[in-house]
């Protein structure tokens, strides 16, 4: 990765920004809402991104070392993903194979708690996001 | 049909806001390192001025091109390409945009 962080500072003109927006944590809030409640039932499972966070950090602190980039701003913020039901979700989660598991005892209560929550209700998963600037930081050579 | 197809991706907004915000966007020429099949791509591009996706995988390119938004196809060049050799001059873009894919 930092190999390719390096072929970014080169394309980009002097005092260009490079962002990364990402999300981070291996846990996904998971929670029912209505037009009146928001009502937590649990968390996915994300343990399988914590390589790959790790990974990430470490390049972002690597390019930053090398004197590549400057980080200017960071900010972390929530990004959520709706579903009509946790079936919905977990089905959605099984298709994809990816690094996010939808465990049995928290679709049972996801399930149970979307049952009694109403025909408005929907299904949401929470992402914790991180978006950074970096400024280029321009070299002679 | 598709599961994901029953999703509704951050309806308020914040992704995109949260970009823009960041990036300041409006009218500069944009590097997007794995930009997959687009999604968000199409989301800010209409604020810049030129867009670049690079996805490495090449059925995920010929996917993005078939959602490609046809008002976009003038302003989004989509690139097969590994990020480690990008296939681009020196000092070309504004801004790149590792969205999901550092």
């Amino acid at each position: 990765m930092v190999h390719a962080l390096q072929d970014v500072h080169r394309v980009l003109v002097d005092g260009g920004y490079m962002i990364d927006l990402r999300p981070v944590g291996v846990e996904y809030a998971l929670e029912v809402v209505t037009d009146e409640h928001v009502i937590p039932v649990g968390d996915a499972d994300a343990a399988g991104r914590a390589a790959r966070d790790e990974g990430a950090n470490q390049a972002a602190e690597k390019i930053q070392t090398m004197g590549l980039f400057n980080q200017e701003a960071h900010m972390a913020f929530n990004l959520y993903t709706y579903w009509p039901t946790p079936s919905d979700y977990k089905q959605y989660l099984d298709e994809r194979q990816g690094s996010t598991c939808l465990h049995d005892d928290v679709l049972a209560h996801a399930l149970d708690v979307f049952k009694h929550a109403g025909p408005d209700a929907r299904f949401r998963a929470c992402h914790s996001m991180i978006i950074s600037r970096y400024r280029k930081v321009s070299r002679t050579d | 049909m598709p599961t994901d197809m029953h999703q509704q991706r951050d309806p308020e907004q914040t992704e995109i806001r949260m970009l823009r915000d960041f990036a300041d966007l409006e009218g500069k020429h944009i590097l997007e390192i794995g930009s997959g099949d687009g999604r968000l791509t199409w989301r800010y591009a209409r604020f810049a001025g030129r867009v670049t996706a690079l996805e490495p995988h090449a059925a995920t390119v010929a996917q993005a091109k078939k959602l490609r938004p046809a008002d976009l196809e003038a302003k989004v060049a989509l690139t097969c390409s590994q990020a480690e050799q990008l296939p681009f001059a020196k000092k070309t873009f504004d801004r790149a945009i590792f969205a999901w894919s550092l």
